[in-house]
């Protein structure tokens, strides 16, 4: 190995690192904003999900693997700032299974980044009522599993509606 | 980095699988619906309060009453049971959710407050009286 390409391969990495200190800073800011957001549905866990854009964009603009860091790093920053443990399990059992879903569905099937991102929604709600009920040992939340099911359709649309259009655009500036 | 394919391209094409998905996912969510109320939806006898799985009392809901609910690492909820019907009010908690989820009545209806790991759940129909009788 030559001088020059260890010099490029120290450029090559100090630009990854980079590029996740960004997305992971916006996908933080997001969820901020959408704690900030006074309007409130009577469900726990029920939220737009305003950090997943970050999260789609990266799935399809820089793969799997760099999409999973931002997930996962995003949801701790977010528990240990904003929350506490209990709600960084929460967080964390709706976005693994989430991202697991939306991860499968871009390579396995003909959906596009806004039924990815709708599978992505429904697997995050259920995901969060599957920890719920184990956290209160009751059956009685599966109550709430059709308006859970409908609303992740209609925010992850929202959501993948929107990275589409993001994707679309900033595409050219991305770093192959 | 991971390899990029003709994903967005497909954006131009019909979207079919979405369609699919969300015509598949709303036809869930109403059958769920659907089925919930044709075998639930009957006046509930008995509000019964648990706390972390474990039942901790029941309340008739034919008499009004208003109780404080000691729940997990000493959250509190007040729990009112007026004119056949429970609501929470004054939760301890933060989020206050459980006062959103507003009154309810028929069986199998719930409230459920996470940060206290509080469930209040309609129960009703002969037996589930005689066993309440019964403690």
């Amino acid at each position: 190995m030559t001088k020059s390409d260890v010099k490029d391969q120290n450029k090559h990495v100090a630009k990854k690192v980079a590029l996740y200190g960004v997305l992971i800073a916006l996908a933080f800011v997001f969820s901020y904003v959408e704690a900030l957001i006074p309007f409130s549905f009577a469900i726990p866990g029920m939220k737009v999900g305003l950090a997943n854009l970050v999260v789609v964009a990266a799935l399809y603009l820089l793969g799997t693997r760099t999409a999973f860091g931002v997930s996962v790093v995003r949801i701790v920053l977010v528990g240990f700032t904003f929350g506490n443990l209990s709600t960084m399990m929460f967080s964390l059992s709706g976005g693994l299974l989430s991202f697991a879903v939306m991860a499968v569905c871009k390579n396995k099937t003909l959906l596009h980044v806004e039924g990815v991102s709708m599978a992505g929604g429904i697997a995050h709600n259920i995901g969060q009522l599957l920890m719920a009920a184990a956290v209160v040992e009751s059956a009685a939340l599966f109550y709430y599993v059709p308006v859970l099911l409908v609303f992740g359709l209609i925010t992850g649309g929202l959501i993948g509606l929107t990275a589409g259009q993001l994707i679309k655009r900033i595409r050219v500036c991305v770093p192959q | 980095m991971g390899k990029k394919d003709g994903d967005i391209g497909k954006n131009r094409q019909k979207p079919r699988g979405e369609i699919l998905l969300a015509g598949t996912v709303l036809l869930a969510a109403l059958f769920c619906g659907l089925g919930w109320q044709l075998l639930h939806r009957e006046p509930g006898a008995w509000a019964v309060v648990e706390v972390e799985g474990r039942e901790t009392a029941r309340y008739p809901l034919a008499e009004d009453r208003t109780v404080v609910i000691e729940g997990y690492d000493g959250g509190r909820n007040t729990l009112v049971i007026k004119e056949g019907s429970a609501h929470v009010t004054n939760a301890s908690c933060p989020d206050r959710l459980c006062e959103k989820q507003g009154r309810i009545s028929a069986t199998g209806e719930a409230i459920v407050c996470l940060p206290n790991r509080v469930v209040v759940t309609v129960r009703g129909g002969a037996g589930e009286a005689l066993d309440g009788l019964a403690e």
